[in-house]
């Protein structure tokens, strides 16, 4: 019946207009009233597509699923296998290798760092330890060449005035030549110290690359912390997440029926109209009023107020009645019996 | 009182939705949600404290190497070494007349120390009187010669070092920079724990509010699945209920006598007023 009452205001629903609509309700809901009266007039309107064969038991076994869903333990289960991946051996080395390299430096880059602190300090020049040695085999050689050569060649040159002056200025030409040879080869101390000057002066394109060594290694070692400390963040990120999952979820469950119960509000609108009923007192007098007139009628205990008239008024209408013309006067037809 | 009641219900859903009301309530008082009390900062790891602090240190303090490669260009480029007055220079020149005098002194011992002739007038050693000089003589030319060449060279070194200047100049700011990201490595670190502990902060907060909406979502959904219209009836007028009651009366007991009619009109209208 209820059914067979809402396929019609379905179908008329579907095809009149809003405005339309709205008086169907209305007549329908009078139609369901059932023709007024005491009662409560009760309208049931179906709002689900029929049309469509079986939407009602669809519509049923849609909230059903839901609520199974949503009953212990519900569609969403808490996730219990990892969600976040352990540190591998190589990363943990890595790390620490990074750690490693970062605290303690390279050694090559400490000895680079040594040499070029003594070498922009100086102490490097004049420290050619084999300079000597050459100087004096250079000497040596000269020496050599002044006792074998020289001097006897002046000797010989002077075998007719040896120990004469002449031989002794010879000598001391001789000697000359020899001492300017000793400061050439003596300057070789100043040629060791201006090549140590050069490359005193070469060192400095390698002082900005090892003077940042030291902020590379801090970084290393803050970054391999930085490294240690974004996987256990992201740990604790891990286990704060899950936690709230899974505090969700018995809301996300709940919420599976709840939106199947929003979807099924509305498919169905059903209208209780409690009309207006008068007082018990008011419908015991009006009964008691018909009764009593009903009564009257029959029994005869109505009283004609003209059969015996006692008032002024009752008499001059009596007296009017009874007379000619029934008291009726042409000169004063406003006045009766007067 | 008129009540009018729309329920959007249908009946066959109807448990369906008072369990969901249930649940709701269940959950909500259970409560369902609790704020996160676990740890939510990672510490920061010795590591990272050593090595922020190995940047601090040397952006504060500099490097070695920067500073005294920094001193030894500045030095270069102000010119002190042309004047070859550096000790290291003199050094070097006191190692070449140093080492000349001594085997100066060589040679000379290997010249007139041969017998004179008789008659001879000069019976010194004449040989080495003449050479006496020359030591001093050469290590003088020696000396100018090393002080020029010195200086030539020195020219190109300075000019060479400019090359550098601009780059140790850099330095300081290097230094500075390294200083700041230092520094800004420790506030990162704590400006990440300051966010995370406002985040669980607005967190809990949210947690009451969430559990309360888990009722009022589902109040929400439920809002409008039945309308109840309770309207008030007209009330009657007492004076106009007091005289219908006496007309009536009055007709009822006109019936009977006029007394009843008088008695009816009382009687009437006192019902009237008192249940109109």
């Amino acid at each position: 019946m209820f059914l067979c009452g809402s396929h019609r205001k379905l179908f008329a629903f579907l095809e009149e207009s809003p405005s339309r609509r709205d008086r169907f309700e209305d007549r329908f809901a009078c139609e369901g009233g059932g023709g007024g009266g005491s009662q409560d007039m009760v309208t049931m309107t179906n709002l689900l597509p029929t049309y469509i064969p079986n939407i009602q038991s669809w519509a049923t076994a849609y909230i059903q699923s839901a609520m199974d869903m949503a009953g212990s333990p519900g569609n969403f289960t808490e996730y219990t296998d990892p969600t976040y991946a352990e540190q591998n051996a190589n990363e943990l080395a890595g790390i620490a290798a990074l750690a490693l390299r970062g605290t303690t430096g390279a050694a090559v880059e400490a000895y680079g760092k040594d040499y070029l602190r003594d070498l922009y300090d100086g102490l490097k020049l004049n420290t050619n330890s084999k300079i000597a040695a050459h100087y004096g085999k250079r000497i040596e050689a000269l020496l050599e060449e002044f006792d074998d050569s020289v001097m006897p060649i002046i000797q010989h040159q002077h075998v007719f005035s040896f120990g004469g002056s002449d031989h002794n200025i010879a000598e001391a030409r001789a000697a000359k030549l020899m001492m300017a040879k000793i400061n050439e080869i003596a300057k070789m101390f100043y040629e060791d110290y201006i090549q140590e000057r050069q490359l005193m002066h070469q060192g400095m394109a390698h002082a900005t690359p090892y003077g940042l060594q030291c902020i590379r290694d801090g970084e290393m070692l803050r970054q391999a912390g930085a490294y240690e400390r974004e996987y256990n963040q992201g740990s604790l990120q891990d286990v704060w997440d899950h936690y709230n999952e899974v505090q969700i979820l018995p809301i996300r469950n709940l919420d599976i029926l709840g939106n199947a119960v929003k979807s099924i509000l509305s498919t169905s609108r059903t209208q209780t109209v409690q009309y207006h009923k008068p007082s018990a007192i008011s419908q015991i007098a009006g009964f008691a009023i018909a009764g009593l007139s009903l009564y009257s009628m029959y029994s005869g205990t109505s009283r004609n107020p003209y059969s015996n008239p006692t008032a002024a008024g009752a008499q001059a209408a009596v007296k009017a009645y009874s007379a000619e013309n029934m008291g009726f006067d042409r000169n004063n037809p406003e006045m009766i019996g007067q | 009182m008129s009540t009018n009641t729309v329920v959007a219900v249908p009946t066959w859903a109807q448990d369906y939705v008072k369990q969901y009301g249930q649940m709701a309530y269940d959950l909500w008082n259970q409560p369902a949600l609790v704020a996160y009390g676990g740890s939510i900062v990672a510490a920061q790891p010795q590591n990272e404290a050593d090595g922020i602090q190995a940047l601090a240190i040397r952006g504060a303090g500099g490097d070695e190497v920067i500073s005294k490669a920094t001193a030894f260009i500045l030095d270069v480029i102000q010119g002190n070494r042309l004047a070859g007055t550096k000790q290291e220079f003199i050094d070097a020149l006191a190692l070449v007349t140093g080492n000349s005098t001594t085997d100066f002194a060589s040679v000379s011992s290997r010249i007139g120390k041969k017998a004179r002739y008789v008659g001879d007038p000069d019976g010194t050693f004449l040989a080495q009187a003449l050479a006496a000089a020359y030591p001093a003589l050469f290590n003088a030319r020696v000396s100018a010669a090393i002080y020029a060449d010195n200086y030539a060279k020195e020219r190109v070194f300075l000019d060479h070092a400019l090359a550098y200047g601009v780059e140790m100049g850099k330095h300081p700011v290097i230094d500075a920079e390294t200083l700041r990201k230092a520094g800004l490595a420790n506030r990162e670190y704590l400006q990440n724990s300051y966010v995370l502990d406002h985040k669980l902060f607005i967190e809990q907060q949210e947690m009451s509010v969430a559990n309360l909406e888990i009722f009022g979502n589902m109040l929400r959904a439920l809002t409008g699945s039945q309308q109840t219209t309770t309207s008030t009836d007209p009330k009657s007028n007492k004076v106009m209920g007091a005289v219908g009651g006496a007309m009536t009366g009055a007709m009822i007991g006109s019936m009977f006598s006029p007394i009843g009619t008088v008695i009816g009109f009382v009687v009437g209208g006192i019902a009237g007023w008192l249940f109109g």
